[in-house]
């Protein structure tokens, strides 16, 4: 048995266990700009392996009841996904400026293959994350995902967003439902309405920071940064915590206790640090984020996580989730 | 009796663990439980070691595919004793070495430097450049148009007054490269714009009433060529190059940390780019008037007369990219100098 978890005490009852994070400012410092100037000297080539190193550093600080997070991601083959982004990104803003029709070519494409992107982005990252030897995988296909990623978005748009909290319910019911931990299968009940509250109150935020900046001119830019960033926390925090809520693996539910202030509180303090440092502090805004949010996610893990078993991963290229970065996709929780 | 390096032992089929305790005999790594009973053992050269870097966990991979998790990464590292699957990557080794560190950061900090005094403004020169003059006419109208549904309302300064305004820019037209076509557009700035002018991309010049208004031709010609001299030289096309190439640097060096007032540092910069280019026109146009038998000191004058007036230090936006008026001012007086006494010397 395993001494360090805590449900190995008491079996019966579910108990509360948040991810624990080690992170550290100064020693994420010393990787960060060793990073930083090997992947300038190199022009960018050594970006990827700058990439693995970050996230094997996040990664392996990472701990749920005393067991730690793995990045197992090759260096190559990031490197071979973002030669090829890269290319796509120039092909795709060198065609859609042609003042022609053949502009509209890329977008189109690009809408088809947004679902694949999706799909192969979140692959490659959870067969590249293993805890406990046991590794994660998604199987997610491309129907499903053009459902959510294209249709509920277009019905989004067509309703002046009026559909759009529905629209990212979906697209997150889906990537959970998709995800496995080894031959595990994650479940969702999140409800179709669960975005909507959360949504109107950023609204509201934003609202308010408009009428604000309005009466009083003077204060606008400050009132609709810090108004845009409230709402953007708060959004991002609440519907964390509603999908963590209602997801689940085997008897294990997640539970997200993300609160709206403090994490404003982090993003904005971070913002202003790192623009005061001129970027240096980057390292320590990277670090308060992620022990931020890692430590107020967790799982109500009942009896213990022994049972779990370990699934043949094929090994996925990385070109979807480098295009995903390359097109400024913000793909996965 | 239990001794070793600690840890968790996974099999190679699910996430079912248990405590063990390695220890190494002779060439032969061996994992015992709290009995000392033998849980699993393989031969030292045939596992891998694997750590987080910053030393979190560390792992070592058996070669039937069990794994051992610990937290002892340093302890296990000497019981392996520098074969070859047991060592410290040498960026582990870099990242470890504060020499290394500091010249890190030294590197980075002279590429960066070099990249926003050097390297960025010769290529937005060089791309500027490039651009023909139809495309840059081309935003000339876009931006004009976006400044006419916002800020700016139709002018009504009587069609003599434009032309006296005309007939002060067409002399300064000679000797302007080729691409500029200098075209005035005359507007009414309200309280918003105030008494201002300012050059477009394509070279296109747009006067506001007011300050058509308040300066007397001499120093209104001045103006007209400052903002000429910023057309000659693509000044707001190269700033919004500058500004993409400033933005993709920052990325770069910033990677995923995308958040909004982060670009705060790329605005300074690039603000501290446009002040250059302000020095750059004042110059200019005391050649420009020079050239052409004008008194290059009005345009001294212009600055007195609209900087205690407000409109240059108070209004926001475009005109907060200038520098301080004393500074402009200085420098000026330096120019006009400059100018004078070279021409004494012919």
């Amino acid at each position: 048995m395993d001494e360090s978890t805590p449900g190995a005490l008491a079996p019966s009852t579910p108990q509360y266990t948040p991810l624990e994070f080690t992170g550290d400012g100064w020693a994420y410092f010393r990787i960060w700009v060793v990073n930083v100037a090997l992947s300038v000297l190199t022009l960018g080539i050594y970006s990827a392996w700058a990439k693995v190193r970050m996230n094997r550093y996040f990664y392996g600080h990472t701990q749920l009841a005393g067991a730690s997070f793995e990045y197992l991601a090759e260096p190559m083959a990031i490197l071979k996904g973002r030669i090829i982004a890269v290319l796509a990104l120039v092909i795709y803003s060198a065609v859609t400026q042609s003042p022609t029709l053949w502009a509209l070519i890329p977008p189109v494409l690009f809408m088809f293959a947004l679902p694949w992107l999706v799909n192969r982005s979140l692959a490659f990252r959870l067969a590249n994350t293993r805890y406990r030897n046991v590794r994660f995988s998604f199987t997610g296909t491309y129907g499903p995902g053009f459902k959510v990623h294209v249709l509920w978005l277009l019905a989004a748009g067509l309703t002046l967003g009026a559909l759009l909290p529905l629209a990212l319910q979906r697209q997150q019911r889906f990537v959970v439902e998709h995800t496995r931990y080894g031959l595990s299968e994650f479940s969702s009940e999140l409800p179709g309405g669960a975005f909507y509250v959360p949504a109107l109150q950023a609204l509201g935020m934003v609202l308010l920071a408009g009428a604000l900046s309005a009466l009083l001119p003077a204060v606008a830019p400050l009132a609709l940064t810090l108004g845009g960033l409230m709402a953007y926390a708060h959004f991002s925090a609440q519907t964390l915590n509603r999908v963590l809520g209602a997801s689940q693996l085997g008897d294990h539910r997640f539970e997200g206790r993300l609160e709206t202030l403090p994490w404003a509180w982090v993003l904005i303090s971070n913002a202003v640090l790192v623009a005061l440092s001129l970027g240096l502090a980057i390292p320590w805004a990277r670090i308060r984020a992620a022990r931020y949010k890692l430590s107020h996610v967790g799982l109500w893990i009942d009896g213990d996580l022994e049972e779990f078993l370990a699934a043949e991963v094929a090994q996925s290229s990385a070109l979807g989730e480098e295009l995903g970065e390359a097109f400024d996709l913000d793909i996965g929780l | 009796m239990t001794a070793g390096v600690q840890g968790q032992l996974y099999g190679m089929s699910g996430s079912r663990s248990v405590t063990a305790w390695l220890n190494r005999e002779g060439a032969t790594l061996c994992w015992r439980d709290e009995a000392g009973q033998i849980l699993a053992s393989a031969p030292l050269e045939a596992c891998e070691f694997s750590d987080a870097p910053g030393g979190a966990a560390a792992f070592v991979t058996l070669p039937d595919g069990q794994r051992f998790e610990t937290r002892e990464g340093s302890a296990l590292l000497a019981l392996g004793g520098g074969a070859a699957g047991f060592r410290r990557s040498w960026l582990s080794r870099l990242e470890g070495h504060g020499g290394a560190v500091l010249l890190a950061v030294l590197v980075t900090a002279l590429l960066l430097y070099a990249g926003i005094r050097f390297a960025v403004p010769a290529i937005a020169a060089e791309v500027a450049e490039a651009v023909q003059p139809s495309v840059a006419q081309g935003m000339d109208r876009a931006v004009l148009r976006g400044l006419d549904e916002g800020v700016l309302a139709p002018s009504r300064l009587a069609p003599a007054d434009r032309e006296r305004v005309e007939a002060l820019l067409a002399p300064l037209i000679p000797g302007a490269p080729s691409h500029v076509q200098p075209a005035l557009a005359f507007r009414d700035g309200g309280e918003v714009v105030g008494a201002n002018a300012f050059a477009l991309p394509g070279g296109q010049i747009v006067v506001t009433d007011a300050i058509v208004e308040l300066l007397p031709d001499a120093e209104l010609q001045a103006v007209l060529a400052h903002e000429l001299s910023h057309g000659a030289a693509r000044h707001s096309l190269r700033r919004g190059l500058q500004f993409s190439g400033l933005a993709v640097l920052w990325s770069w060096v910033t990677g995923d940390l995308g958040a909004l007032l982060t670009l705060l540092p790329v605005t300074l910069l690039e603000l501290s780019y446009a002040r250059d280019f302000e020095f750059e026109a004042d110059a200019q146009a005391v050649e420009r008037l020079v050239t052409i038998g004008r008194d290059p000191e009005a345009l001294a004058r212009a600055l007195g007369r609209l900087s205690p007036e407000g409109s240059v230090a108070r209004s926001s936006g475009y005109l907060s990219t200038h520098p301080p008026t004393v500074e402009r001012l200085e420098a000026l007086a330096a120019a006009v100098k400059r100018v004078r006494g070279r021409d004494e010397n012919f």
